[in-house]
């Protein structure tokens, strides 16, 4: 009889998961004959996929047990069934989702998948559905929840700028996960240590969280407002670095990726504060080291200073002198002050140009186009009057 | 006398509109009721939301979505055109109630927004869950209870901010309707820039947006020059000419003209008003009382350790609107007395604004206010001075 009432509640791609039904009559194991007499019944079937999409079940004995909940509000069939966090007060509302009675079910749908991690209670309570004494309806609750993954917990990856010495001025960092991260309200888990000072540096952060798509990069900012020069934060509060001063960017461990795991270990970045930088890249100045045509060897430039690590990988492009884009890798090396590609297919010989958004930007945010802060008592003008690209020629011989 | 109005879309642009663009509305299939005259291309469907950032209501029951993983802005029919029943008494722990609502503890939601549609009272928020970044858009009654808004079927149109799914834009720190046009400002997970957009009406399903700033610009004491990006805004027109109005990260009040736009072009704002360092905007609105107007904004003062501006984090002044009168960039910008809670002149902080997480209006001289209580968040309505 217990292999038969799994069977009936058992539907095309959705898999029953009891892991608990309990009869509020305080009995666990009920006979066969008990369970035909009955007049509901309350499951939870989760998708055999995704356990976090389920549906609450309640199974009557006959549709016409449902006659109440004909045309019935939201507010009208909560009464009735509800599914919330296990452990919470009573007068708080029911997770959100919606209700359907569909012949002798009623079904309720999460509005939201639930959550890993968390225990899940539903209620049915047919007191409000007016039926008659001799049907001897009682309440009923099942529990639900489902385990983290079995998997390892993120990590950090990378995090790039990846030199030791960044200039007083720096703005960001760029941080790889191995998973994608919680979002939201995450800077309680960063702190900037100031080692020669031996003292934590008062809210250095930019509060503007900014994720890569797959949630997996995250660009942090210290604060524009104390960095840049002559504006009210910098003038008020000073800069967040300061020359010569070791710092050390730290991650809480206590941070969770979506799988719910936490990072489990603290994550430390080193680094000196060196001078100031005001100046801009010059493409002019960089060095190109040009290889041999029939090869795939790199074509090799050095920025002489590092640049913004995501910056270079999505501004610099090699194309034929037609104005064909290249497809190929980019590497980066030496602390992102060296950039090289390697064509997909051999080089042929002819002319070519490494072109180069003018937004590219040093670690300090000056651009190929204008430095970070422009001094309008020295300029005559608020901005070069560079283009959106610049180029650099270069010749592959035979 | 007033001198500046801002203008959200009133009957005489629905007229205009319906003028311009005959009859758009049967062709695209919308509803009849107003709100869908506004949208062209509309869709039926799920938008399928990836993230729910800032959102505002428009005219007609038209509720605007930003989408900031996605990069869109999505206007929803919500169809919801009152009558208005105002929310009848202040709603304690509405954080606890949301997050049981979406079957978590309330320290694992972020509320991202709040916008109040002023023709039915519905507080809507915007809210994302932060274990598994799943977002909704949640709706307060006018008994504080607390419901979902089913995106799964609703009328909408969803515009790309350039380019699309290659896009660098990752946040989306404002968005409003003007009369003639959608505006959203946003910053690139890169470059330290902010792109101004302007969408003009009606709204076409598929598209994206093709006006639109390089770069923000601020000039601090006529001296530095550097790109600043914008937190908080609302459209402004004065004297024929229109702008947005926008509180940079560092809360100096600045503003930006719009009509000479061009998609690439550099944008200049004007400095109006200094509200004082550390403060980080929130959200802004104009109101008028005894025939002034006021720019209303509410800020957290992340430097709070360092000196408080009332009881608590969050803070909140009006500006009269007098000095958005201010032409070029300022060499003087009027600076709010940190030391005072009033002055210079026209420039007051808000008592009812103290906890003010978000606000939004009502009408008139009403907002509703999503208000910090030791660490929960109560939902009420205020009275303006």
């Amino acid at each position: 009889m217990r292999k038969r009432l799994i069977e009936l509640i058992q539907k095309p791609l959705w898999q029953t998961v009891l892991l608990s039904l309990i009869c509020c009559s305080a009995e666990p194991l009920l006979s066969g004959a008990e369970i035909q007499d009955k007049p509901f019944r309350l499951t939870i079937e989760a998708d055999s996929k995704d356990p976090r999409l389920c549906r609450v079940v309640v199974q009557a004995k006959s549709a016409k047990l449902w006659e109440a909940l004909k045309g019935a509000s939201d507010e009208q069939f909560q009464r009735v069934l509800s599914l919330k966090l296990q452990q919470t007060e009573q007068s708080l509302p029911a997770i959100l989702g919606r209700y359907q009675v569909k012949k002798d079910r009623l079904e309720f749908k999460p509005a939201f998948p639930l959550v890993r991690d968390t225990g899940y209670r539903a209620v049915f309570d047919p007191r409000s559905l007016g039926l008659s004494a001799d049907i001897k309806a009682t309440s009923l609750d099942a529990t639900y929840s489902i385990p983290l993954p079995d998997t390892k917990p993120p990590r950090v990856l990378a995090i790039y700028p990846s030199g030791r010495k960044l200039p007083a001025n720096h703005l960001k960092f760029y941080i790889q996960f191995s998973e994608p991260m919680q979002q939201g309200d995450i800077f309680r888990y960063f702190s900037l240590f100031n080692k020669t000072q031996n003292r934590l540096v008062p809210r250095p952060f930019r509060h503007t969280e900014l994720w890569s798509p797959d949630g997996k990069q995250l660009t942090l900012w210290f604060h524009p407002g104390r960095q840049k020069v002559g504006v009210n934060l910098n003038v008020e509060l000073g800069a967040i670095l300061n020359r010569g001063d070791e710092y050390e960017l730290q991650i809480s461990q206590k941070w969770a990726g979506l799988s719910g795991l936490a990072l489990g270990v603290p994550f430390k970045k080193e680094f000196s504060a060196i001078a100031m930088d005001e100046r801009q890249p010059e493409i002019e100045k960089w060095i190109l080291s040009t290889p041999q045509a029939g090869t795939r060897k790199p074509l090799i430039c050095q920025l002489g200073a590092p640049l913004d690590y995501a910056l270079l990988h999505s501004q610099l492009t090699v194309q034929t002198e037609a104005g064909e884009k290249l497809s190929g890798k980019i590497r980066l090396n030496q602390h992102e002050s060296i950039w090289r590609f390697i064509p997909d297919e051999a080089w042929q010989p002819g002319r070519y140009r490494l072109v180069v958004g003018t937004v590219l930007e040093d670690l300090a945010g000056n651009s190929i186009a204008r430095p970070f802060a422009i001094d309008l008592t020295k300029e005559k003008t608020s901005s070069s009057a560079k283009g959106v690209f610049v180029s650099r020629e270069f010749l592959i011989s035979k | 006398m007033i001198r500046s109005q801002i203008r959200q879309m009133g009957v005489g642009v629905v007229a205009l509109i319906l003028l311009l663009t005959g009859g758009m509305a049967v062709d695209a299939g919308v509803t009849k009721d107003g709100a869908s005259k506004y949208l062209k291309n509309v869709q039926k469907g799920n938008p399928n939301l990836k993230s729910v950032g800032k959102i505002t209501f428009g005219p007609g029951g038209l509720l605007v979505v930003a989408d900031p993983a996605k990069a869109t802005i999505t206007v929803i029919d919500t169809h919801d055109l009152g009558p208005m029943k105002k929310l009848t008494k202040k709603v304690p722990n509405i954080d606890v109630a949301v997050a049981a609502s979406m079957g978590v503890k309330p320290e694992q939601i972020t509320i991202a927004d709040m916008a109040v549609n002023s023709q039915s009272g519905k507080v809507y928020l915007s809210v994302v869950r932060k274990t598994d970044r799943q977002p909704a858009i949640l709706v307060i009654d006018a008994a504080g209870k607390v419901k979902n808004f089913d995106l799964s079927e609703v009328d909408y149109i969803q515009v790309a901010l350039p380019g699309g799914k290659n896009s660098k834009i990752r946040n989306i720190t404002g968005v409003a309707l003007a009369d003639d046009r959608l505006l959203a400002a946003a910053q690139s997970n890169e470059e330290f820039a902010n792109k101004i957009y302007s969408i003009p009406l009606p709204l076409t399903h598929g598209t994206s947006a093709d006006i639109y700033s390089a770069e923000t610009y601020h000039v601090a004491h006529r001296r530095w020059e550097t790109k600043a990006p914008i937190q908080s805004f609302v459209p402004y027109s004065n004297k024929g000419k229109n702008y947005i109005v926008g509180a940079f990260a560092c809360t100096p009040i600045a503003k930006f003209p719009l009509d000479e736009l061009q998609s690439g072009s550099k944008v200049k704002g004007t400095s109006i008003v200094e509200l004082g360092s550390g403060n980080r905007p929130l959200d802004m609105l104009t109101y008028e009382s005894d025939g002034k107007e006021w720019l209303l904004t509410n800020t957290f003062r992340f430097h709070w350790k360092k000196s408080m501006y009332g009881p608590s984090k969050w803070w909140g002044v009006r500006v009269n609107m007098d000095y958005l009168d201010a032409e070029n960039t300022n060499e003087e910008a009027a600076r709010r007395n940190v030391k005072q809670k009033q002055g210079p002149d026209g420039i007051e902080i808000v008592d009812q604004l103290s906890g003010a997480v978000h606000i939004d209006k009502l009408q008139k001289k009403e907002i509703v206010v999503l208000r910090d209580n030791e660490g929960h968040l109560d939902l009420e309505i205020s009275q303006l001075p």
